[in-house]
């Protein structure tokens, strides 16, 4: 069988191009993959085969097409010529792809160890990379943390500076060299000092400490806190002078800012103002002294004026009985104003008894005052200029305290005015506030002398009592005032008069109604038959004097030591038909039942009995309104016969 | 990075070790080659036929140590690749050795070209069709560039 050559050489010629466009695709690829990762060393190499494969391809089809190209152009013997270089070149690529294969077990293992290595390290990197990203979150976590602990501390920093800056505590910190590092709003106030210009200033700067009275510079608390670690507080009398010059007493303490180490890093002082405080205090303690003192006077002056009631009740009767024109008359006189004066010593002293009220009447103090200033300063060189205000108030007053006040404030100006001088007494309405006292209609009595005026220093002193500067005073005259014009609901007080000299002030409340009248002289008393009294007293003394005297006004007398005893004597004198006409009972029995207890049972016996309280407490609530308390009028003791013989009257 | 140059150069030089050897074999015994390609002359069947015969041990050598990567991207291309050009070794390699033996006569001539060919048996068939070679060479190298796009991708 006879077959044709021409598929052999067409396949040749094909299957050449084709095997030339493969090689040549691979070679052009297998470098561009090679280029991708040079660093690969077994792509490397397996590039290195690929090329020996298609070297071989690429010569072998190259020789093929130039022998078929050759034998076509009938060149076989050009063909011949060539044909051992090429097949030469198919030879040599045939050894390098042998020779290349030899080392493709060497190259794998060192690109399984490579992998492995690569493996290895991409695994680490996986691991590490995880551990980092736990670092990382725990960093984050971490930072949140901190970041909510700094959030909080910035809202504990500003509730503490609202704190600070809310605290009614001046509140000053420094740093351990005693520089202010913080000052809060009250601290600027009491220093004068804003805080801007404070911090980093020496505390002594600023905080500037005065001995209150004397004036002389106190020392830092801070440096002695620094210095001791120890909690330290101000003496009293501390003051602090502000950056103006103002001047407030302060209560103080400073201790000793210490940090996690027990180190000293600074001091804080806590401060407040207590001028206020101190002036209450200081008001408490000046009226407590006044009301210690009032129940001692009261005490004395009880015994006192029942001594004085028996001794001006017999004087009284002496001059009575003493025919006219003896010369012993004049002494009993001069007793009898001797026995005055006590009283009125007495009736001072009495005023701060406690319980004490003024009997208080709406009354038109404009002639008491002119009167009583006139008295006081008769026989003086003062001379008094009075201006009273034509619609000067009513006021509801004890014009008998007010006259007092008037006289004591009077002889005050005159003794200070001993070359002689003005006094200047002025009467006026006011609408206004007095100090210390609210808003309303105001008596304003000002009494201006032209003396050398009181010290600064002396000022806040003299309504103490026993209080004075005088040899010859008693020291209870202002400290009387004081106490009458409260005791009114009103105020005095004193001051430099520009002028020179003093002025007091006297406020007293206006009174709306309308003022009483004017006591009239007293009438000639009518006859009357006589009466049967019954007087109850616990001093014999004073029960007996008043016996006398009653009888001497022709009455019938009978004495009760007690209230129990005159409920007693009076139910007998009922049940006998022989009942009283009057009862006179002294308010105050020590130990024993007294006037009230009295006045209550004699009622309930005799409902129209007719009852007078007696009392040398002249301010007792009891004497300033007796019909409040079923009796039918007051007799103050000491008193006088004429005093007896206006109540009971004398018998025919 | 140097115990990899040491790998490499070790390679390279095992290369060299039988590459060297290969080529003075080839200078010293060059004989006539007239087979598709008659390799006589100045280079020799022995020769070429030595090359064929690396070549196929190249093959094989790359066949068995590449045997693990089958499963990975390109490489089963590869040794296809091999596999065909093992195939298209042993046809060449025996065509070349046919080239020694067949007579002129079963060849037809005109104005000096091969026409055609005489078949007297199945060793003229197989002959004719070693002539044939590029229906495995032409795929082999397809899988060639295959197995290198594969290796591309991945």
């Amino acid at each position: 069988m006879i077959l044709s050559w021409l598929p052999v050489i067409w396949l040749d010629v094909l299957g050449s191009l084709l095997t030339l466009g493969l090689a040549v695709l691979c070679l052009v690829r297998a470098w561009h993959w090679r280029n991708a990762a040079r660093e690969e060393l077994f792509r490397e190499f397996v590039v290195l085969l690929t090329v020996g494969f298609t070297v071989f391809a690429i010569s072998r089809s190259v020789g093929h097409l130039i022998k078929q190209l050759l034998l076509f152009l009938d060149q076989p013997s050009l063909w011949q010529a060539l044909s051992p270089y090429s097949g030469a070149v198919n030879s040599a690529a045939f050894i390098v792809a042998f020779g290349v294969s030899l080392s493709f077990h060497r190259f794998q293992w060192i690109n399984d160890q490579l992998r492995r290595q690569r493996d290895r390290l991409e695994e680490a990197v996986v691991h590490r990379t995880a551990h980092l990203g736990e670092v990382n979150r725990l960093l984050e976590e971490e930072n949140r943390a901190r970041l909510q602990a700094l959030q909080a501390l910035a809202d504990e920093r500003q509730r503490l500076t609202v704190t600070l800056r809310s605290i009614g505590d001046g509140v000053i910190t420094t740093d351990r060299n005693g520089r202010i590092v913080l000052l809060n709003q009250v601290a600027e106030e009491l220093c004068g000092w804003p805080e801007t210009e404070a911090l980093g200033r020496p505390l002594p700067e600023v905080f500037r400490l005065v001995d209150h009275r004397s004036g002389q510079a106190v020392a830092n608390p801070v440096d002695k806190v620094l210095a001791t670690g120890e909690l330290v507080e101000l003496a009293n009398h501390v003051a602090i002078v502000a950056r103006d010059g103002t001047v407030r007493r302060i209560a103080d303490s400073g201790a000793p800012i210490i940090d996690l180490d027990g180190q000293i890093i600074g001091a804080v002082l806590v401060f407040r103002d207590v001028t206020e405080k101190e002036r209450l205090v200081e008001e408490s303690f000046r009226a407590q002294k006044l009301e210690s003192v009032g129940v001692l006077a009261g005490g004395i002056a009880h015994d006192f004026n029942n001594i004085l009631t028996a001794v001006y009740g017999n004087v009284s009767l002496a001059l009575r009985q003493l025919p006219a024109g003896q010369p012993v008359a004049e002494l009993l006189e001069a007793a009898e104003k001797a026995i005055i004066r006590a009283s009125g010593l007495s009736r001072q002293l009495l005023t701060f008894a406690k319980g004490g009220a003024p009997v208080r009447q709406i009354v038109r103090l404009a002639a008491v005052i002119r009167e009583s200033a006139e008295l006081a300063l008769r026989g003086s060189n003062v001379r008094a200029e009075i201006k009273i205000a034509d619609d000067f108030w009513p006021a509801e007053a004890d014009s008998g305290q007010i006259a007092q006040v008037v006289q004591n404030i009077v002889v005050n100006s005159r003794q200070a005015m001993a070359e002689g001088g003005v006094l200047h007494l002025c009467c006026e309405n006011f609408h206004g506030s007095p100090p210390g006292l609210g808003k309303g209609d105001w008596l304003r009595i000002t009494f201006a002398d032209q003396g050398p005026g009181i010290p600064a220093e002396l000022r806040a002193r003299i309504f103490d009592p026993y209080f004075t500067t005088k040899r010859e005073g008693s020291g209870l005259g202002l400290a009387i005032c004081h106490a009458i014009a409260s005791k009114h609901d009103g105020t005095i007080t004193v001051a430099p008069n520009p002028g020179g000299g003093t002025v007091f002030t006297l406020f007293l409340p206006a009174a709306t109604g309308a003022a009483g009248a004017q006591a009239e002289p007293a009438a000639a008393m009518p006859r009357v038959v006589p009466h049967r009294v019954l007087v109850m007293d616990d001093e014999p003394i004073v029960a007996e004097v008043l016996r006398k005297m009653l009888e001497s006004l022709g009455h019938l007398v009978t004495v009760a030591g007690d209230g129990a005893a005159a409920e007693a004597a009076w139910e007998q004198g009922l049940r006998e038909g022989r009942g009283y006409d009057w009862g006179i009972l002294d308010l105050t029995v020590p130990g024993g039942l007294g006037g009230l207890y009295a006045v209550k049972a004699i009622l309930r016996l005799d409902p129209q009995a007719k009852l007078i309280v007696a009392s040398g407490y002249a301010d007792d609530p009891v004497l300033a309104d007796p019909g409040g308390y079923g009796f039918r009028g007051r007799l103050v003791k000491p008193c006088r016969l004429e005093e007896l013989e206006a109540i009971v009257g004398r018998a025919a | 990075m140097g115990r990899w140059c040491a790998y490499s150069w070790s390679g390279v030089k095992a290369g060299f070790s039988v590459l060297i050897p290969a080529l003075a074999l080839l200078l010293v015994d060059a004989g006539p080659a007239l087979a598709v390609q008659t390799h006589g002359g100045a280079e020799g069947l022995v020769a070429h036929q030595l090359g064929h015969l690396l070549l196929l041990a190249a093959c094989v050598i790359l066949l068995f140590h590449s045997r693990r990567l089958q499963a990975e991207a390109g490489w089963r291309h590869f040794r296809l690749f091999l596999f065909l050009l093992i195939a298209w070794n042993l046809l060449t390699f025996v065509g070349h050795q046919q080239d020694e033996v067949i007579p002129a006569a079963r060849f037809l001539w005109q104005d000096g070209r091969r026409v055609g060919m005489l078949l007297t048996g199945p060793i003229d068939f197989f002959y004719y069709l070693g002539r044939l070679d590029h229906l495995l060479l032409v795929p082999a190298f397809w899988f060639l560039w295959r197995a290198i796009e594969g290796w591309r991708r991945s």
